[in-house]
């Protein structure tokens, strides 16, 4: 089976309507007439980009491609609005930005600018030296690390250059969600969870707890975190995949509790009134959203200058606004949904001693701890 | 006689063989290449190169690791095509050999299943059925939706409008003097439908469970949605997995969906034949043929209405009825608390509907993509319908088997063939774009396609394209205006069910979508995994009362010209 936390979730898929794109596929449309035989020419693409590619990439300075697994329609048009640059963009779920890129680069296809993918999929690329260096303004780029220790973590896990080369563009901050009309005092601190009362009504994805024991022994070193681990699979958990599965199962009173679920999940059911609300334990880790431009990028000073927008306050408030609310990496600009920035707030105030842990999901450390939570708890990750 | 004479009257002395040829190779490139692809690079893939060394580690790997895996596919597609035979066994018998009140609605009931998109229709099973669930409630004992049971119940009530589609046309043109013979020699409704009907029907029904069977064993839908967050595999997730996850393992990928053509391939074999033998038996009253429906008593007919009617409520109407509330849902709202909730129900997912940009692309795209690979489909089928049925081009036999060639493939495997094909063995430019799309949508769709318009044109009688010929008509205007109106009600039907499947449909558009092109299934398919049940049931409502109105407006298309 696959890695599994790098699969992580899917996010919404969102497309800009572009002119091209439209024209592309009424061109082919029209031209379609071989009843059952194979069609095209080679150039069926029907692009007119001149990049010879398949993979909707081109070599337009007016346009660059993006794969991405996050909503993307705000950001190009605001981008295209911006700098009249136009922003064709795939959103595919989970870790396929990368691998997709990945099999068509094996293919010595390439037709993709920028690559928006989760960090615990974006560091494989860093061993195959897939990642460009970028030509941004190293203010810029320094203004993304916002949080204590991340930048520290990061460099001695990937490099000097990991920031020059995937700066984070938004950070996933994985909180306890809980349905409010179950809960009246939520879990501040991970043996919390092995109250009585949550006994068969807390819901977790079961690949995500390697990187659980990997924050937990952060916190509170090897034995502490295995035995807790241990005991917090004894409560009875329904490991259930997708983050949108587990607050689902909140939302249907199926569960009380869905730790480590990325608050992206959470955020619009919040805004339209559903009795959710999110805590952010004293344990509790994150990861990034980060940007690529991969080294044979068809247009390499597209992707920098895309790339050094949407890391410029002006994009970063773009990304604040996702999905209901989200967090930008800028070091100025708060969690886009008040009640979730008000929930992190709380936690940094209770704790300012401890602060978040960055995660790591680099592989080799992958398979150590997927290998060890298999062994502690009954629960496939791989 | 010239030279250039001779050679064209010896090619011509050729035509059948020659052209005949040209339909096999154009049918191969689309269908035994994708199958010699995939067992080729189960043992030459490794990793993410789709081409490397000759190895046969990936079988040993996958043999190893996947034998439950195997086994719990078996289990599902024969579960699923049980279940749904069953159903559409009784449903179908009832509407059309009985006299029972309600029946057309019945039938229209089951036929509206079509229009439901997909990744709704689970999230609606899952919420019916999980804890909180109104289904749950009701029952005595605890059913988990995310299990091996709750994959075959919700994939077995979708398949349902297929087996209906396949048994009706059987059912009726079942000659009833039979039964009445039965009947007069004492026999009761319940005995003459067990003693004579079912007999005669059924190699109907193993035709209609073969094909549920193959179907479900290469559906994605179903173990996507409810087999994978409850960690339970078939062989198409871990194909699906294999593809997409990092890192990829194209080696696995190729093995598991040669192993998951190889389930198919006995089963297609069985299909194929069983369906010679339906043809068989359609003609079985010959000039005496009588098709009036069995009379039952009053109180039988009312009371076998009931169960039907109770039976639909359960599996389609309380469904749609749950598809719609959530559409009208701030958030999801467990059923408990559906007539106590404060927050009112609102229009506002309709209203993001219109404004939805992404969603307005997704659905244009699916219909230029559905739209196309429609009318080649249709048009391809009556082709080579007609090639097997009254041309006289050689190879006839083979050509009949390669267009059926894709229902073993399974979609799947399909996908992941036309990834070899036009990723890496021959890129000739098509993948990652609308063509590629259309190229699998018709693929996938010709064998169900033939399979329904063959019999129109096998029925047509040659004389009367024999008259178009003395008349002097073209072969154009022979296929427009004697052809074409001759079975244009069954193209009509089919190419409605068609289209209204193609619109939706899952994994060949989530396998191939191109970068620029994003297609309506993979785009819900996303929207389901952010946990927005409003939305996309408000998404599935559109699509629903679109698709019908498609249907209707199919359905009044002229044979030729005219207004509709």
């Amino acid at each position: 089976m696959t890695p599994a936390h790098m699969r992580s979730d899917s996010n919404s898929r969102k497309t800009v309507v572009n002119r091209r794109s439209f024209l592309t596929a009424a061109g082919v449309a029209g031209a379609t007439g071989l009843a059952g035989c194979v069609g095209g020419d080679g150039n069926g693409n029907g692009n007119g980009n001149g990049n010879g590619g398949t993979t909707g990439g081109n070599g337009d300075d007016d346009e660059i491609t993006v794969y991405t697994n996050i909503p993307f329609e705000d950001i190009a048009n605001a981008y295209e609005e911006a700098a009249g640059v136009s922003v064709n963009y795939n959103i595919l779920g989970g870790p396929q930005p990368v691998t997709r890129y990945v099999a068509e680069a094996d293919q010595e296809q390439y037709g993709v600018d920028v690559i928006c993918n989760n960090s615990g999929v974006t560091w494989q690329l860093h061993d195959n030296d897939i990642p460009g260096e970028l030509n941004v303004d190293e203010d810029t780029i320094e203004s993304v690390f916002s949080l204590e220790g991340m930048r520290d973590a990061w460099e001695d896990a990937l490099g000097d250059d990991v920031g020059r080369r995937t700066p984070p563009a938004q950070l996933l901050i994985n909180g306890t969600h809980y349905n409010t009309d179950l809960v009246s005092d939520p879990p501040v601190e991970y043996t919390d969870f092995l109250n009585e009362q949550f006994e068969n009504n807390i819901t977790t994805q079961p690949y995500i707890q390697d990187v659980v024991l990997q924050a937990m022994e952060h916190y509170h070193g090897t034995e502490t975190a295995e035995q807790w681990l241990i005991d917090y699979d004894a409560q009875g958990i329904d490991y259930l995949a997708g983050g949108g599965t587990l607050i689902e199962s909140l939302l249907g009173e199926e569960n009380m509790l869905a730790p480590y679920t990325n608050g992206f999940y959470a955020s619009e059911p919040i805004n339209n009134g559903a009795p959710i609300d999110v805590v952010f334990p004293r344990e509790t880790y994150y990861a990034t959203q980060t940007l690529t431009k991969p080294v044979n990028a068809p247009n390499p000073e597209g992707a920098d200058d895309f790339i050094e927008w949407l890391l410029s306050r002006e994009g970063q408030e773009v990304i604040q606004t996702l999905n209901g609310g989200s967090l930008p990496a800028h070091e100025d600009l708060d969690y886009g949904n008040d009640q979730v920035q008000q929930r992190l707030d709380e936690r940094m105030e209770a704790y300012p001693d401890t602060p978040l842990y960055p995660s790591i999901q680099d592989p080799d450390e992958f398979w150590e701890y997927a290998n060890r939570t298999e062994e502690l708890i009954d629960v496939e990750i791989l | 006689m010239s030279v250039k004479t001779k050679t064209f009257e010896a090619a011509n002395s050729y035509r059948p063989q020659i052209l005949g040829g040209l339909v096999i190779l154009c049918l191969s490139i689309v269908t035994i290449f994708p199958l010699l692809a995939t067992f080729a690079l189960s043992v030459y893939a490794d990793g993410t190169s789709l081409i490397s060394g000759f190895s046969l580690a990936n079988w040993e790997q996958v043999l190893a690791e996947n034998r439950a895996v195997l086994g719990t596919t078996v289990v599902y597609a024969f579960g699923a095509a049980t279940l749904t035979t069953t159903l559409g066994v009784f449903l179908a018998w009832a509407i059309a050999r009985t006299n029972i009140p309600l029946r057309r609605t019945y039938y229209y009931v089951v036929f509206g299943m079509l229009f439901l998109p997909p990744v709704v229709w689970e999230a609606v099973w899952i919420r019916l059925l999980s804890t909180n669930g109104f289904y749950q409630i009701l029952l005595p004992f605890d059913f988990h939706i995310y299990s091996l049971p709750g994959m075959i119940l919700v994939q077995g009530i979708f398949m349902l409008p297929l087996t209906l589609i396949v048994l009706m046309p059987m059912y009726k043109n079942i000659d009833n003097s039979l039964e009445e013979a039965s009947r007069i020699n004492g026999g009761g409704v319940l005995q003459t439908t067990w003693s004579v009907t079912l007999p005669l029907m059924k190699p109907g029904i193993l035709a209609a469970f073969l094909l549920v069977l193959v179907l479900s064993l290469g559906s994605l839908r179903v173990p996507l949605l409810i087999g994978q967050p409850g960690n339970i595999y078939v062989l198409p997730t871990v194909i699906y997995q294999d593809a997409i996850n990092a890192p990829i393992q194209f080696g696995s990928a190729f093995v598991n969906a040669t192993l998951l053509i190889l389930f198919a391939f006995p089963v297609f074999y069985l299909y194929k034949r069983v369906l010679g033998q339906t043809s068989r038996y359609e003609t079985v009253g010959g000039e005496a043929f009588k098709q009036t429906p069995i009379e039952l008593e009053r109180r039988y007919r009312y009371g076998l209405s009931g169960v039907i009617g109770f039976t639909l409520l359960a599996i389609v109407i309380t469904p749609v009825l749950v598809m719609v509330h959530g559409s009208l849902s701030p958030y999801l709202i467990p059923f408990h608390r559906v007539f106590t909730l404060e927050a009112p129900l609102a229009l506002d997912q309709y209203r993001a509907l219109v404004t939805d940009s992404s969603l307005h692309e997704a659905a244009l795209n699916s219909l230029i993509a559905a739209g196309s690979a429609t009318i080649l489909t249709v048009g391809g089928a009556i082709t080579i319908s007609w090639i097997i049925y009254k041309s006289d081009l050689a190879f006839r036999e083979a050509i009949d088997y390669i267009s059926f060639l894709p229902i073993a493939l399974t979609a799947v495997s399909l996908s992941l063939g036309f990834i070899a094909i036009f990723l890496g063995i021959f890129p000739i430019g098509i993948y990652g774009t609308l063509w590629i799309i259309i190229l699998a949508y018709l693929t996938r769709s010709l064998p169900t396609t033939i399979r329904v318009v063959a019999p129109s044109v096998q029925q047509l009688q040659n004389e009367l394209f024999e008259a178009g010929v003395i008349s002097g008509a073209s072969k154009l205007t022979r296929l427009r205006t004697i052809l074409v109106p001759l079975i244009i009600t069954t193209i009509h039907a089919i190419g409605a069910w068609r289209f209204a499947i193609l619109y939706k449909e899952f994994p060949i558009s989530i396998l191939l979508e191109p970068s620029d092109f994003p297609l309506l299934a993979p785009y819900i398919f996303e929207l389901g995994v952010q946990a927005n049940f409003p939305r996309i049931s408000a998404i599935g409502v559109a699509i629903t009362v679109f698709l019908a109105i498609v249907t209707v407006l199919i359905h009044r298309i002229p044979a030729s010209g005219g207004k509709l």
